[in-house]
């Protein structure tokens, strides 16, 4: 913590790091901590070498140049926040984390939109799973004569459905096998060490 | 920077702007080092300061030496091929 004199930097530097903690509002507490000091260090060693006799006025000066926290912050909490969800598993953080990182810069902007296609898939295959259960005549794991199978939606009337009421239980099975392994994945790729190393 | 000693966030930016004329603002460096960090290329550790400050000191990592020098020979081979190119 910086030790003010002057009431009004203080008031300054309360106010700044407010901004900072609604923006890293959705981290753990140790990460929290973590940016919070790192910040508060920075701001220290930018007033500290700078050196104006009036503290506020240095104050001014070390936060205009470090920038607004929702700028910078937003990014770093992004990334963060990606390998917390991919950590828990939860579905609705996962949502939320991809989404935040989608226009933060042009490799994460690809990378996650690859990830959401993903998740999109599972989604589509859970949804069948459902829909079979509500439209059992209509959704189905298809074969036509002419040897090509699908599963979905069929119009063809000749088409013979092969797996009956046990489609739902497979594609729940293989949509969620799929939601941990695109995960495990996901989690792999924001962590991994090895994998970004060049040749 | 790192690869000659250890520097905590601060410094880093005072050394960047040394030798660059680039004008952005200084807590963007914060990113790009929690990246590095991601990426296994360097490593961090807060260290208690006489002031009574704590500072978060990066150090790079032998995958971040290796990518590096692979830069390094990526940069020198175009740089050449773009000399060549003249």
């Amino acid at each position: 913590m910086i030790n003010f004199k002057n009431e009004k930097a203080k008031q300054v530097f309360d106010a700044y790091l407010q901004q900072v903690e609604q923006q890293i509002a959705s981290l753990p507490e140790n990460e929290k901590k973590d940016i919070r000091m790192e910040i508060t260090a920075h701001i220290y060693d930018s007033m500290r070498i700078h050196d104006n006799p009036d503290e506020a006025v240095a104050l001014q000066n070390a936060l205009q140049k470090l920038g607004k926290p929702e700028e910078y912050i937003k990014p770093l909490v992004a990334e963060r926040q990606v390998y917390q969800a991919a950590k828990s598993f939860n579905p609705r953080r996962l949502f939320i984390a991809l989404l935040k990182n989608i226009g933060n810069g042009i490799f994460n902007t690809i990378k996650y939109i690859f990830f959401g296609f993903l998740y999109f898939l599972v989604f589509i295959i859970i949804l069948t799973a459902i829909c079979k259960i509500f439209y059992p005549h209509y959704i189905g794991f298809y074969i036509e004569d002419n040897g090509s199978f699908y599963v979905g939606y069929s119009y063809n009337i000749m088409a013979k459905e092969k797996l009956g009421y046990w489609l739902s239980p497979i594609l729940f099975t293989l949509g969620i096998l799929l939601y941990f392994l695109i995960t495990l994945l996901l989690k792999l790729f924001t962590k991994a060490k090895k994998a970004l190393r060049l040749k | 920077m790192l690869s000659k000693r250890n520097r905590y966030g601060y410094e880093l930016i005072v050394e960047i702007k040394k030798y660059t004329e680039y004008d952005v603002a200084e807590g963007t460096i914060y990113p790009l080092l929690n990246r590095l960090k991601t990426c296994g290329m360097v490593d961090s550790n807060w260290e208690e300061m006489e002031s009574g400050m704590p500072r978060k000191y990066y150090k790079i990592t032998s995958v971040g030496k290796k990518n590096l020098s692979e830069m390094k020979k990526q940069w020198l081979y175009l740089i050449s091929n773009i000399q060549s190119i003249k």
